[in-house]
């Protein structure tokens, strides 16, 4: 939302909690880019985002009663993406550990130079890639883990933002976040041992 | 938030996969557009949503209301025959035996 200004005004609001087609349109238009940023940060995969920026409109529209301020409507409209992705997040377990010889060669490519510190050649690092090995290195996690990792170290949320956005505790996002670190240190470890033995 | 020292390849990997992300957004178009028919759709799934909150909201008060006329009229049949039976109780019966025939 940095780049935007707050465009929704109370007369805005007032239309869609009427059902106003032509003020819904205008508001699926502003706020796509932000919903669709934060879908994409959270689950990847092309026909999901989507379904599930899909699924976050039609949740923003049916319950806009629900919002009666303070924070900006564009606020609110960010906390049911991150609650629709979260739930997402809950259907999908944990999964077993993805081993380093089970990555696509150029997710194997940028984790090994990544493990080696080699800054050239960075390859090519397309979304659809680095989307695809964020969900296998994450996929031990559980759904709170998932979401706390995503939003603290790759969004650089702190912790109070973090239990802002999801009404959750500030220890229990720190807890959360202590935990997955924990597990993701294993599986990494593990990973850096075959990439190694790969190189040698 | 401090982060634990065995933590320093997720550091690594997190880094790097931010700055990778930060390299392809900025090299794809900064607003994105809903795609064709997103807009009808989803008009189209938000209003059937209400709409079903609206029969929901409905059968449950339709509902509640069919089980209290239920409810009064049960209690209202019980105090009926409660009186009947007392009305009844009160009162002797005055019994008739049919006369025999004359032989």
């Amino acid at each position: 939302m940095s780049d935007r200004e707050y465009f929704v005004t109370a007369e805005m609001l007032e239309l869609a909690r009427q059902g106003d087609e032509r003020v819904w349109r205008a508001l699926v238009d502003g706020l796509y880019p932000n919903v669709i940023s934060i879908v994409r940060s959270h689950l990847p995969g092309g026909a999901d985002e989507e379904d599930l920026a899909q699924d976050v409109f039609v949740k923003v529209f049916s319950k806009i009663e629900h919002y009666t301020g303070p924070q900006p409507f564009e606020h609110w409209v960010s906390r049911v993406a991150l609650n629709t992705c979260y739930d997402r997040l809950r259907q999908k377990r944990a999964s077993r550990v993805v081993s380093f010889s089970e990555l696509g060669i150029d997710e194997a490519s940028f984790l090994a130079r990544t493990f080696a510190d080699d800054p050239s050649e960075p390859g090519e690092a397309t979304r659809e890639m680095t989307g695809e090995l964020l969900a296998k290195l994450l996929a031990p996690l559980n759904a709170n883990e998932q979401l706390v990792i995503r939003l603290i170290d790759l969004e650089e949320k702190s912790a109070t933002e973090v239990a802002d956005m999801t009404g959750w505790g500030g220890s229990k996002v720190r807890v959360t976040a202590m935990r997955a670190r924990r597990k993701l240190a294993r599986v990494l470890e593990r990973m850096e041992r075959d990439a190694s033995k790969r190189t040698n | 938030m401090p982060h634990n020292p065995t933590d320093h390849l997720w550091n690594k990997v997190a880094s790097a996969l931010r700055v990778a992300r930060a390299t392809v957004e900025n090299s794809v178009e900064r607003t994105p557009e809903p795609p064709f028919g997103f807009q009808t759709r989803v008009i189209a799934l938000a209003r059937e949503a209400r709409r079903e909150k609206a029969l929901a909201l409905w059968r449950r008060w339709t509902l509640r209301t069919a089980c209290f006329s239920v409810v009064v009229f049960g209690m209202a049949l019980f105090q009926s025959l409660r009186s009947q039976t007392q009305d009844d109780l009160m009162q002797v019966p005055v019994l008739e035996f049919p006369q025999p025939p004359a032989p």
